[in-house]
């Protein structure tokens, strides 16, 4: 999906639908399987591991304390799937685009601006990381868990000078709240009937679901 | 001791590097420019970068080094003092050698990014690994430091690798390397550095 608009919705309406009902998130799963890039959308597999060990104890905790363990499982890993989904099909500046578009060129620019600084410290961060745990390595300072401290150390401190040498590039530029900006947006012949799938599987999976009737009353 | 690069292809993302060389014992200066895949080739020569295609092999060597870009990718200790230690190395000679013994109790994080490059590469030099792969050594760095790292560089024995755009400091070359298009290949006599 290109048009982003279009995209967050849908990705609002698949989360949502994916988390009130077990058909919702299996329908969910469904839509990620025609429309994703499959493999290519889904995170490295450490990071997939990671997802999925935390997700199952989650479920595990769930179930030992009475309550649907598995559905709870299989309903968050439908929303993490998607998740991965709107993280990977991303672009930069389409953030930007939204804001403006959505909330004009003071608040909008300024929200749009920020969430898309923070998607792009996520994206360096990552290469950081491998990059401080190599240079860890080589100095041979033992296990993983004896290289977290100063791993984390290096990565705060890095994140930190980058931030702060991009607010004063920010400010050097004259940055001081708000912008102009023309958003821009393009559309895929896919785009609108997968949005439109999406909504109708949100409101299935809201019909399908009893909890919210009795959540409403 | 040499590293062998063979039929080596590396990807990241749209961008590709292929290789297909051996670096002996010397110096050798990899240039390219901005974007080339210098630091591409350094993570690979260090071994921190899985190929796509063909191999490196590293026999005979023992200890190697990647020297980063950015200095603050090595700092672990929490002192000047402890930082040298965690190298292997007596940290008082060598920070006074670096002129930085009088912040020996000093967080690293405390010093400016161009004292930082002073300290890991010095480090990384008194280490004496068998390959020391330096990827842009220069940058942040003053001009006796660059010339300070030159000297050091020519006295230096066992594989070298210096991936750099800047090699005025720096001293001739044993071999000379570019990357041009994606290839790295023997520098062309004349189309040297200088």
């Amino acid at each position: 999906m290109r048009d982003v608009r279009l995209r967050l919705i849908a990705i609002a309406a698949l989360s949502g639908a994916a988390f009130l009902s077990l058909p919702g998130a299996g329908l969910a799963c469904a839509w990620w399987l025609a429309l994703s890039r499959r493999g290519r959308d889904l995170p490295a597999p450490p990071t997939l591991l990671y997802l999925g060990v935390t997700v199952g104890l989650a479920g595990l905790a769930t179930s030992l304390s009475g309550g649907d363990g598995i559905s709870y499982t299989a309903r968050v890993g439908a929303v993490l799937l998607v998740a991965t989904y709107a993280y990977t099909h991303r672009r930069d500046g389409e953030l930007l685009d939204l804001g403006v578009w959505l909330l004009g060129r003071r608040i909008g620019f300024d929200l749009g601006l920020t969430a898309e600084l923070a998607l792009q410290t996520i994206a360096l961060a990552g290469e950081d990381l491998a990059r401080i745990r190599l240079a860890v390595a080589q100095k041979g300072m033992g296990s993983r868990l004896r290289q977290w401290l100063p791993v984390g150390n290096a990565l705060l401190f890095t994140e930190l000078r980058r931030s702060r040498e991009l607010a004063l590039l920010l400010a050097l530029r004259g940055y001081a709240g708000g912008g102009a900006h023309c958003p821009r947006f393009e559309r895929g012949a896919r785009d609108l009937p997968a949005a439109v799938a999406a909504i109708c599987i949100l409101l299935l999976s809201i019909l399908q679901s009893r909890d919210i009737f009795i959540l409403l009353q | 001791m040499e590293v062998v690069l063979d039929r080596l292809l590396l990807r990241r993302e749209e961008f590709a590097l292929r290789a297909d060389a051996r670096f002996g014992e010397g110096l050798h200066l990899v240039s390219g420019r901005v974007g080339s895949g210098k630091s591409t080739l350094a993570l690979a020569l260090a071994g921190g970068l899985r190929p796509a295609g063909g191999r490196v092999g590293f026999p005979g060597v023992g200890r190697r080094l990647l020297v980063q870009q950015f200095p603050e990718f090595h700092l672990t200790g929490a002192t000047l003092r402890a930082e040298a230690a965690s190298w292997g190395l007596d940290p008082l000679p060598l920070l006074a050698r670096l002129g930085l013994v009088d912040r020996a109790g000093d967080d690293p994080f405390r010093l400016s990014r161009g004292e930082q490059k002073r300290l890991v590469l010095g480090c990384a030099l008194d280490a004496a690994p068998d390959l020391l792969v330096l990827d842009e050594p220069f940058a942040s760095c003053d001009l006796p430091e660059k010339r300070r790292l030159g000297r050091a560089l020519a006295e230096r024995s066992g594989v070298t690798v210096v991936l750099t755009h800047e090699a005025r400091c720096l001293p001739e070359p044993d071999y000379a390397w570019t990357i041009e298009q994606g290839l790295l290949r023997p520098a062309p006599a004349g189309q040297m550095r200088r």
